[in-house]
């Protein structure tokens, strides 16, 4: 009959003890890391995306308060074939989007603000300082590229995102982790985007606006950072795709 | 007393060993997939590759940037001329465009006057401006949002390739 018996206060266990504790304590070390490494390896990758916290640089662009605000910013060298704008969401620091009323009078015009950059991939956000836009003294450019094209009535599946956190702010701003963020930036008027993922790794963001192109951050809020299918007309404007769609007809997918 | 302790203890401790890692792996397996889509529905996607034939494909002409080139031909040996451009995941600079600069002309910080828009680096190809089939010429890396010039690639000479 084996009679060992551990004795806390002891200073070292039984010798039969001892060695099945050592050999149990190195397979544990040894297998943990080794879990813990694969489990490491397995996971997704979250993305590359930058808020260039702290740097505030200059912008100069029009402003168009519709559907969001946004900035449209000249791209020098442009001969017409391409999109002669680029486009810049804008929000307002923390969690807030930008006051619309406030910058009503700015609708249109070029204006320049500071501010800082958020981007991920073609996708291109400044969190403005709001004090600082103010209209510029040069006349704005003709926004000859800015004509509207209709994509079609669409049905996407994807996750409806806060694209100030996705764009670069949060890093993973997306999926359940990140919804209780999620829904507090919308909610604060944080533009939200219809992320459209492919199976070939590369996604796109559809800027969501009611059928008739207005905001529909608080209609939203229940089915942040959930699979969703999403029917409605797709337009394109420069470089911003814009998905108009009535949110009660979102579907969640089970 | 103590030893029906220290059984149940054991008990525990292995029960949970087991339960633990079994309902970490059922939740990691029950989690809801990603919603993702083979194909984008018309229109939303890129556009058709006009450029089909591949004429070489180089990462060394970029001299900072761990930029992949590839030329390519509306067809094999004739039509006109594209550029796609790849990089690693990590290289990601704000609202990057690619412009075409003929000759050979020395870049410094600002973007010449006379360079010419070929679109966005994510862009899945940017055709070539006709003036490049008969002059030598450049490709730029700019940052619009940085207003800065990311890199400036090595002569591309496409003359000898032109029919």
């Amino acid at each position: 009959m084996n009679d060992d018996f551990y004795i806390g206060w002891e200073t070292s266990a039984a010798p039969r003890i001892g060695k099945f504790v050592r050999a149990v304590v190195l397979i544990l070390f040894v297998a943990s890391i080794s879990l813990a490494l694969a489990f490491a390896m397995v996971q997704r990758s979250i993305g590359v995306s930058v808020f260039e916290w702290g740097m505030v640089k200059n912008f100069s662009g029009v402003l168009k308060l519709e559907p969001y605000p946004h900035l449209l910013v000249p791209r020098p060298g442009a001969t017409g074939t391409q999109n002669n704008f680029s486009t810049y969401y804008l929000v307002a620091p923390f969690k807030f989007g930008l006051d619309r009323k406030k910058l009503s009078t700015l609708d249109g015009k070029l204006v320049s603000l500071q501010g800082t950059l958020i981007y991920r991939g073609n996708q291109t956000m400044v969190e403005a300082l709001p004090d600082s836009i103010k209209a510029a003294d040069a006349e704005s450019p003709m926004l000859t590229g800015e004509e509207t094209i209709q994509l079609g009535r669409q049905t996407l599946t994807g996750e409806i995102v806060d694209s100030k956190c996705f764009f670069g702010v949060m890093n993973p701003g997306q999926l359940l982790p990140h919804r209780a963020c999620a829904i507090r930036c919308i909610s604060g008027g944080i533009p939200p985007v219809l992320l459209v993922r492919q199976t070939n790794g590369t996604a796109i963001c559809l800027l969501l606006v009611s059928p008739a192109g207005q905001p529909v951050n608080q209609q939203v809020l229940d089915l942040v950072a959930e699979p969703v299918q999403i029917t409605g007309e797709v337009e394109r404007q420069d470089e911003l795709l814009i998905l108009r769609a009535d949110p009660k007809t979102i579907l969640r997918i089970k | 007393m103590i030893h029906p302790l220290r059984q149940r203890h054991r008990h525990i401790i292995i029960a949970l060993g087991i339960l633990l890692p079994v309902a970490f792996a059922a939740g990691i397996a029950a989690r809801k997939p990603l919603p993702e889509v083979n194909t984008l529905p018309d229109g939303i996607s890129p556009p058709i590759n006009l450029f089909a034939a591949e004429v070489w494909s180089r990462e060394d002409l970029f001299y900072m940037s761990p930029v992949r080139i590839r030329l390519l031909r509306e067809q094999s040996g004739t039509g006109k001329f594209a550029v796609t451009l790849a990089a690693a995941k990590d290289f990601v600079k704000p609202e990057l465009l690619v412009y075409w600069l003929y000759g050979n002309p020395s870049v410094t910080n600002a973007l010449p006057h006379n360079a010419i828009l070929l679109g966005s680096f994510t862009a899945p190809q940017l055709p070539l401006p006709a003036v490049a089939e008969k002059t030598n010429g450049l490709l730029v890396l700019y940052s619009l949002a940085d207003n800065q010039i990311v890199d400036v690639s090595k002569p591309i000479h496409l003359a000898g390739l032109s029919k």
